[in-house]
């Protein structure tokens, strides 16, 4: 009994060192910007904008998926790629996230000859495999990835190894310099989940 | 940052006069308020781990042997957090009971055999 309340007291004392120290100093932050790789928004041959958040039961796309959405328009309006990518399952009610986004681009102007849809895969893995047998056969190597700041390491590198030569394209939906603890615990916990994926990644041979 | 910890300074002076005032505990010591704070937190962190690491074993479990996708994403939840605190009070409550339970208990006074 006395070794438990110990081994609490020890657990509980680093877990409140741990909040104090990311809610309320630039922790969480640092770590971020060890993780993630600065934009290189460049002339490419495709623009990547990989699935997130998904698409809810009633057709509307997440926050994240839409913002990756809107950044990947934004760049092909920029005419930094003549191709647009979009990737996203389609859920069990029936909605595809990548249509979903392909028809958002359609309806802002860009033509269907212009989007190209990934529906089939389901993990970042699987979207760096897919889109590359979807776009190598046209002979395109260098891709513009739109994915969020903190796994864009980890998708770099999945589609560095499918044979893409990648230029990170950023699109986050919470901004890791604020300074506001729930913004920090935010940050902290994306931080935490893509340090988990990467090790995953690492373990499964991915990266 | 330091308006919200001088707001839980003063919400946290308000609760401790009600609670002097009102319930009267027979010793109302900071440490044992701090080590219980202490104590609730790490079993609140340690049922949160608990969670997640047996949800990431079962999520696994069910791609490698169900062969079926399942999104880890589901554990990127709040209400994971949230149960995992609920675990953790029910956890000290059973703690606490146990420990006194495990307590020599002291000898009482004996009543004269003539009493009623």
């Amino acid at each position: 009994m006395a070794t438990v309340t110990t081994a609490v007291r020890i657990l509980g004392t680093a877990a409140l060192i741990a909040f104090f120290a990311t809610a309320f100093s630039p922790l969480p932050e640092i770590a971020n910007r060890w993780l993630t790789r600065p934009p290189r928004l460049e002339p490419a041959d495709a623009i990547v904008v990989l699935g997130g958040g998904g698409i809810g039961s009633d057709g509307r796309l997440s926050d994240i998926s839409m913002r990756r959405a809107l950044h990947g328009i934004a760049l092909y309006r920029r005419q930094l790629a003549p191709l647009l990518v979009f990737s996203g399952p389609t859920n069990s009610g029936g909605h595809s996230e990548a249509r979903t986004r392909a028809a958002l681009a359609q309806s802002l102007g860009i033509h269907r000859e212009a989007i190209v849809t990934e529906e089939s895969a389901l993990t970042t893995h699987e979207e760096s495999v897919r889109i590359g047998r979807l776009l190598q056969p046209r002979g395109i190597r260098r891709v513009l990835l739109v994915a969020d700041s903190q796994g864009m390491r980890r998708a770099a590198a999945v589609f560095m190894r499918a044979g893409f030569d990648v230029l990170p394209a950023p699109a986050d939906d919470v901004s890791a310099v604020g300074d506001a603890p729930e913004v920090r615990l935010q940050v902290a916990r994306r931080v935490l989940m893509e340090l988990c994926a990467l090790g995953y990644y690492r373990v499964a041979g991915y990266l | 940052m330091l308006p919200l910890l001088a707001l839980f300074d003063m919400s946290s002076a308000i609760l401790a006069t009600l609670v002097v005032r009102g319930a009267r505990p027979a010793r109302p010591s900071l440490r044992t308020t701090a080590r219980a704070i202490v104590e609730f937190a790490g079993l609140w962190a340690g049922c949160l781990i608990l969670n997640l690491a047996l949800g990431v074993v079962a999520i696994l479990g069910v791609r490698f042997i169900a062969g079926t996708f399942a999104s880890i994403y589901i554990l990127n939840d709040v209400s994971v957090v949230i149960l995992a605190a609920l675990q953790a009070v029910g956890v000290l409550v059973w703690l606490r009971g146990a420990g006194q339970r495990s307590e020599p208990t002291k000898p009482q006074p004996r009543r004269p055999s003539g009493a009623a």
